[in-house]
């Protein structure tokens, strides 16, 4: 965690990192980076980092159960979750050369895990760095997705994956 | 002879050594008169409220002492990033230590990350100092229910803070510090939050009241010039007022 940047005063753009993974953090933002426990196997664990323009409960969901339902119709949340290795490049989990900013047709409110009137979501799922994520948005409002999405992209814009070796760890 | 003398010097060594003693007590005492002072307290007044040191509400200007975003580890080792203008509730940035006597009724008075003080709601981040100056395993075990738990000597420098505990409150979406002060006891803080938001409202009602009266003295002396509002002579083109 540093500054790596000043805007208006003093007051600093943070970044995080953890477990490879780095977040830009924006003012007005907040991030967390943790890692996740999957159901069938205790003993992997993968990071997730999750954003949003409202405050990050220490109890959230992956999927932002808990954050999503306070979001307003300006509000933006974010998360960037790793999958275990064994997905990595499949049919699902295509390889891309950057994690690529989200566009206003991406958005949907049928993208959304849990439907909420009014917010639209978009989830991508791709290996990058031979590392499978998925990128899921969730914007507050459908109708002002342009300029949500140039919101949700200042946030996306700052997410970095270091590259991970065939056996699933980071470098 | 040799005794006597023997005896002498034994008793100017304990003499001395009791001089020591004492000077250092004295210092000792000095300095933490001249830390309570700087936190606000005076001893030598009595003290009417629950527990409190000092309540120190801050008047700060909307818009001139904004909040700054900070960042910093949670107990588990998770990176958080920390922005107190987000949301819609006020937060209640509350610096706590985990081994200060005082702090141990917050740690317990904190369970959850929003909590409702005399009819407001809060949203409440426990700060401790870093993780190099911390017991992460401490105040993991100090955190109660679903609070957040922030460690960052970052934020307690950015903050200024003086010692724990110590509160600050902050406007959403602005950013603005509406009070910041020491207490040591959960009915201080409740009067301290309740005034921090009066002055705040109050602030606001003044400055509205303040805005109306000099539109209405500028009515006043336009109208003793001779200009009703809607008078033509106020809506004019460049060039058409003669310099």
């Amino acid at each position: 965690m540093d500054n790596v940047g000043k805007l208006s005063g003093w007051q600093p753009i943070e970044r995080l990192e953890f477990e490879g993974l780095q977040v830009v953090v924006p003012l007005g933002w907040e991030a967390r980076i943790s890692k996740r426990v999957l159901i069938d196997d205790q003993s992997e664990r993968f990071p997730i980092v999750h954003a949003a323009t409202v405050p990050l409960p220490a109890e959230r969901g992956d999927y932002g159960s808990n954050v999503v339902e306070k979001l307003s119709a300006e509000d933006v949340f974010i998360a960037l979750i790793e999958f275990g290795p064994e997905a990595a490049d499949t049919e699902l989990f295509t390889t891309t050369n950057e994690i690529r900013e989200v566009a206003a047709e991406e958005l949907h409110p049928r993208q959304l895990q849990r439907l909420i009137p009014g917010q639209a979501g978009a989830q991508r799922f791709f290996t990058y760095r031979n590392r499978p994520f998925c990128l899921y948005v969730v914007i507050g409002s459908y109708l002002l997705r342009a300029d949500l999405t140039a919101k949700a992209n200042n946030l996306v814009r700052g997410l970095t994956v270091d590259q991970s070796d065939a056996s699933g760890g980071s470098n | 002879m040799t005794l006597a003398y023997s005896l002498i010097i034994g008793l100017a060594v304990v003499v001395a050594l009791l001089v020591m003693i004492v000077a250092g007590v004295l210092r000792s005492h000095a300095e933490i008169l001249r830390r309570l002072d700087q936190l606000g307290v005076r001893i030598d007044e009595p003290d009417h409220e629950h527990g409190t040191l000092s309540i120190s509400p801050k008047q700060a200007p909307l818009g001139q002492e904004v909040a700054p975003a900070f960042s910093g580890i949670s107990p588990d080792g998770d990176p958080v990033s920390i922005s107190p203008a987000s949301g819609g509730d006020p937060t209640l940035l509350a610096f706590l230590s985990t081994s200060c006597s005082s702090c141990a009724a917050f740690w317990e008075y904190f369970d959850s990350s929003l909590i409702r003080i005399d009819g407001n709601r809060y949203r409440v981040v426990v700060v401790t100092l870093g993780s190099d100056e911390e017991s992460p395993t401490r105040a993991g075990k100090l955190r109660s229910g679903g609070v957040d738990v922030v460690m960052s000597s970052e934020a307690w420098q950015a903050y200024e803070v003086p010692g724990a505990p110590y509160f600050v409150a902050v406007e959403p979406g602005s950013g603005a510090i509406v009070g910041q002060g020491s207490t040591t006891g959960v009915p201080s803080l409740t009067t301290f939050l309740s005034d921090s938001v009066g002055d705040q409202s109050w602030d606001r009602a003044t400055r509205d009241k303040t805005d109306a009266e000099r539109e209405r003295l500028v009515d006043d002396e336009l109208r003793r010039a001779g200009l009703e509002p809607g008078d033509p002579r106020l809506h004019h083109e460049p060039g058409e007022i003669d310099g």
